[in-house]
């Protein structure tokens, strides 16, 4: 509701200019009208008239731009990224100057400005804000804010403009100290199944972000019109499975000691599933949740379901029980699991210190 | 057009254009025109950021201090001489050239500025000409680039500081700080285009202060300001009459007066009187010697009859609109027959500072700080009451008695055989005009008294010389006789007023005979300078201008204002007027006019933006999120189809979800979540929630295939 208010709202502020050349122009008025000079009155006038014509020109400058917000294609929380944003101006005729443009976030200004000099009619400029996000999450971007003090800076004209975008901030990726010994051994010992050139031909599917565009087989995406990648089969795969606990109860949920714990947590589960990942396990991720888990990953282009899991996983109370882990499918597309599944519990410890694992380890067998 | 280069020039416009409109007021020297003027040119072609030496302190502190030296100096003759205003228009012009050869910073630009509005001002508080509404439009288109360029480089500078390197995945790597150098010389920024679209936004802005002009009230609280044009030095017309000059007399063509005549027929010359004299000794003449009579100003208006009464049977004559003059005297046109009998000043005339005088002589004297005079001179048609006296005062007789015998015996030769004064005084008259050349270049006299010179050698000299003669002719042939400085201007304008410039200044003769002074002219008549026919229009389009301004512009008052507002009321109805009714008519008129189209201007400009703004009601980003829904639901259809399911022509989403519903395929519950999702964004206007419609995408796309199709 405060949005759609806002974006009918078209707000004019004079600047600190702006407020000198009115104090000249009361001063003006006020000998002007003690006088009776005509020509002060015309002189008078012309200033009147200025300010109106900046009030119309700012007005024409800010019609027709129409803002476009370009996000990175992952962010990560505390990590600073480039906000790309673009504005085209679709004045037939006249081009746009000296165009301020400012995001909105939760319904909050984000204290990052863009400014364009000059958009031609018909075009489309484009510059970026450098910024960061705190925590892992969905941000709703919901506005823009576009001012001008063209063209005599006496005043801020703005006004809001809706562009709802929603992005999902990952939990931060953080270069992790320590592995459980029995995994880190097993690196290097078994072969390592990848997506690639080697090993048995498994099937195509759609190429996602993040995979390696050497596997696209041109061949079936020229015939199928989209890009397609190869898979293999793989002998063997070592499994993981990430069991994070996200659970914190009610009265603790105001400490911000408590809350940063979690969010380590979070984020060691994160880096943990980056980690197993790459190096070609397979992992199974399970938290305190009542809905179904999700499914097994097993390949580097599977860490954004991983990221995206973790970065909406909600905080709940201790008594909601972990998920089962799902089963690995036995037929079909994966291969089956070698010998043995490792499960790391990863859960809020006494311990905090940045050196060491924020976590229990558990070896299963 | 580069930026930066664009920027300078235009400022420069600006600043001198502000500077010129001072100029044109008069309150400058020459010497500091010129000196000013140089000043400001050559520091357009002097950069003062590749000056080293302009960056030291030594320098910095030498010129704040030589500033300081020359401000205070300026300051002490200030306040010796009483001389503000002069010395604040020096301090101002001294700033504003410095600020100028010291142009580093976006803040010295915005100083001159400032600066070129502050001289500005003070142009407007004692301009009163033409020339200043033709200057301000070019101020305010001139201001109009200036402050648009000002502003775009100032906002460079402060924005375009930091460059963000893109860095993997989108992070941001690192930042760097950008020059604006190369943005400044850009040529892509403004254009020729740009300064058009200006151009026009200025014309646009002209034309909206002209009608605030005309709209604002006009409530005077009677506090006059101190400041008036200075007055205008008289050339030709004087106060005092002196021969023996000699050089060439140039013509000055500035205008002294205008008069406006109201009564019928026109008169083919206008005939000012200004001041007279009664003695003649030592080659000069004075005036009668007595005291001044102060005339008393009831409700700005003042008898010129002895009494002081208004008669009944007035009617105005004329309406006189006089610069500043360092002369005193209020000019006054000759009896035409009748004499003047009253004067009332105008609103816009400052009568609150200034007194009326008589002198013994009947010339009228006005005094105290003045600017532009407005007044209506009337005369008594009836003319019930005669000013002259019976008899001339026998000062008006008085010869200087070196010259009586030869002057006589002249005399005598001339008017032999008349018998009336009257004969004898168009014997002389004509006896000048035959035998007498009139010429411009004054010859250096070589008698003790110029006057014997002229009639017995020379023979040619200008109306002065022609004036004395006949007066002292006159007076030895006992008819007393005085000369009169004024004006006399043949020079008619179409719209319907006499101009007088400084080259119609003119002595002439007025004789007591028959119970009258008697207007006599011995000055030949003089062939008047041809000027080529397109120059003349031109001359008097721009003489009738600068009356239009004066009269609706400069003397635009609360009177007028309720008179254009009758004039609005009563403009269908056009009754009988008068010739000057019927001007202010028309001008009324095409005010109307002129209002009338901007209020339609206005009111379809209000309009078609309200259209617009209706036709638009649909933001486009909702457009937009529109297109993204398409191409989720074309996304989903296609994972469908791969499983088997295609859609019917005329089956619902709705009644497909039904349909894998019933076949309990693993897709049903998502497809069924995919459903509410996308009906309520289309019919509910709700957003569409990318983040789970693409969880419920992959999550499809991940279903294993169905067994048997």
């Amino acid at each position: 509701m405060r949005l759609r208010f806002l974006t009918r709202l078209r707000g004019v502020r004079p600047t600190r200019d702006g407020v000198w050349v009115m104090a000249a122009g009361g001063c003006l008025l006020v000998v002007a009208l003690n006088s009776g000079n005509n020509l002060l009155y015309l002189l008078l006038s012309m200033m009147i008239a200025l300010l109106v014509t900046a009030l119309c020109i700012a007005e024409a400058s800010l019609r027709g731009i129409v803002p476009k917000r370009s996000p990175p294609a992952r962010l990560h929380a505390g990590v600073p990224f480039l906000m790309g944003i673009a504005l085209r101006n679709e004045k037939k005729r006249l081009s746009s100057f000296s165009i301020e443009v400012e995001d909105l976030c939760d319904e909050k200004v984000v204290d990052k400005r863009c400014y364009f000099l000059k958009i031609p009619s018909g075009r489309t400029q484009q510059t970026a804000y450098r910024h960061t996000l705190p925590r892992r999450g969905r941000y709703v971007f919901s506005a823009f804010r576009i001012s001008t003090k063209f063209p005599f800076a006496l005043f801020r004209s703005s006004r809001y403009v809706e562009h709802r975008s929603e992005i999902v901030v990952y939990p931060a990726i953080v270069p992790l100290q320590h592995f459980p010994k029995t995994l880190t051994s097993a690196v290097g010992e078994r072969s390592m199944p990848k997506l690639g050139r080697r090993g048995n031909f498994h099937g195509l599917r759609e190429y996602q972000t993040g995979d390696d565009p050497r596997d696209i087989h041109w061949r079936s995406s020229a015939r199928r019109q989209r890009l397609m990648v190869r898979e293999q089969e793989i002998e063997a795969v070592q499994q993981v499975t990430l069991f994070v606990d996200n659970a914190l109860p009610l009265d603790k949920r105001d400490n911000p000691d408590e809350l940063e714990s979690l969010e380590k947590v979070i984020s060691w589960a994160a880096s943990l599933g980056a980690f197993y990942l790459e190096q070609g396990y397979a992992v199974r991720l399970c938290v305190r949740s009542l809905d179904p888990p999700l499914s097994p990953l097993w390949s580097p282009s599977s860490l954004q379901k991983l990221l995206l899991t973790l970065a909406l996983l909600p905080t709940v109370s201790p008594d909601v029980p972990f998920q089962k882990p799902p089963p690995l499918p036995r037929h079909g597309t994966l291969p089956v699991a070698g010998s043995g599944d490792s499960l790391i519990l990863v859960r809020p410890g006494a311990d905090l210190s940045k050196d060491k694992p924020c976590g229990h380890i558990l070896e299963a067998k | 057009m580069r930026f930066a280069k664009t920027h300078k020039a235009v400022s420069y416009l600006m600043v001198s254009t502000a500077v010129v409109m001072l100029m044109l007021t008069g309150e400058l020297p020459v010497w500091e025109c010129v000196l000013v003027s140089v000043g400001i040119v050559a520091s357009y072609f002097f950069d003062p950021q590749t000056r080293v030496f302009m960056q030291r302190d030594a320098y910095g502190y030498s010129l704040y201090g030589t500033l300081g030296l020359v401000t205070s100096f300026l300051l002490y003759r200030a306040a010796q001489d009483d001389a503000w205003w002069e010395g604040g228009l020096h301090l101002l012009l001294l700033f504003l050239v410095a600020k100028l050869w010291h142009r580093r910073h976006n803040g010295d630009y915005l100083q001159a500025y400032v600066c070129s509005f502050v001289i500005l001002l003070a142009a407007t508080l004692v301009e009163i000409s033409l020339f200043y509404a033709l200057f301000l439009f070019l101020y305010v288109v001139f201001a109009m680039w200036t402050l648009t360029l000002f502003h775009l480089r100032r906002e460079m500078e402060e924005n375009y500081l930091l460059k963000h390197l893109p860095g993997r995945h989108g992070q941001a790597a690192e930042s760097e700080r950008v020059e604006v150098e190369r943005i400044l010389n850009s040529r892509r920024v403004v254009g020729w285009s740009f300064l058009l679209v200006t151009t026009a936004s200025g014309l646009g802005t002209f034309l909206l202060a002209w009608l605030l002009f005309v709209l604002l009230p006009r409530v005077q609280a009677s506090v006059d300001l101190p400041f008036h044009r200075r007055a205008l030095p008289t050339m030709g017309f004087s106060e005092h009459l002196e021969l023996g000059h000699y050089g060439l007399l140039r013509d000055n063509p500035r205008k002294v007066m205008q008069v406006e005549v109201l009564s019928s027929p026109r008169p083919t010359e206008m005939r000012l009187r200004g001041v007279t004299f009664a003695h003649y000794e030592n080659k000069q003449w004075s005036q009668l010697r007595g005291n001044e009579r102060p005339v008393a100003l009831r409700d700005k208006r003042a008898s010129l009859l002895p009494g002081e009464f208004f008669p009944a049977t007035e009617t105005p004559w004329v309406e006189i609109y006089l610069e500043p003059l360092e002369a005193d005297s209020l000019f006054l046109p000759t009896p035409n027959p009748r004499p003047a009998s009253s004067v009332l000043f105008a609103e816009s005339s400052a009568t609150a500072a200034i007194e009326l005088f008589q002198r013994p002589d009947g010339q009228f004297l006005v005094r105290g700080p003045r600017g532009r005079l407005h007044y209506s001179v009337f005369f008594d048609q009836a003319a019930t009451v005669s000013s002259a006296p019976k008899t001339a005062p026998r000062a008006y007789l008085s010869l200087p008695p070196n010259l009586q015998q030869r002057l006589r015996g002249l005399a005598d030769s001339v008017v032999q055989g008349a018998q009336t004064p009257r004969e004898k005084a168009e014997r002389l008259r004509g006896h000048l005009h035959k035998h007498y050349r009139y010429t411009t270049r004054l010859w250096k006299p070589t008698h003790p008294e110029p006057i014997l010179e002229f009639l017995e050698h020379q023979k040619q000299g200008h109306c002065e010389y022609f004036a004395t003669a006949m007066a002292l002719l006159l007076r030895s042939v006992d008819i007393p006789s005085r000369t009169v400085n004024g004006y006399l201007s043949t020079e008619w304008n179409p719209k319907g007023f006499f101009v007088v410039r400084q080259q119609h200044a003119h002595s002439w003769v007025e004789a007591f005979f028959d119970g009258q002074w008697v207007v006599l002219d011995p000055t030949p008549p003089q062939t008047s300078p041809r000027f080529l026919p397109v120059l003349h229009s031109m001359r008097q389009f721009f003489d009738g201008l600068e009356m239009d301004f004066g009269k609706y512009v400069l003397e635009y008052d609360t009177f007028a204002q309720q008179k254009l507002g009758d004039r609005f009321s009563t403009l269908w109805k056009p009754s009988k007027t008068t010739a000057k009714e019927n001007t202010d008519f028309g001008m009324a008129r095409a005010l109307m006019w002129v209002a009338v189209l901007f209020g339609v201007l206005l009111c379809a400009g209000v309009v078609w933006l309200f259209l617009r703004r209706r036709r638009r009601k649909l933001p486009r980003v909702v457009q937009q999120h529109s297109s993204d829904g398409n191409v989720a639901l074309k996304r989903t259809m296609a994972l469908l189809r791969k499983r088997g399911f295609e859609r019917g022509p005329y089956e619902t989403l709705q009644m497909l979800a039904d349909r894998l519903a019933e076949q309990s395929d693993a897709s049903a519950p998502l497809f069924a979540k995919l459903v509410e999702h996308f009906y309520a964004h289309r019919f509910g206007d709700v957003p569409l929630d990318h983040i789970e419609v693409e969880r419920l995408i992959s999550a499809l796309k991940d279903l294993p295939k169905r067994l048997s199709m």
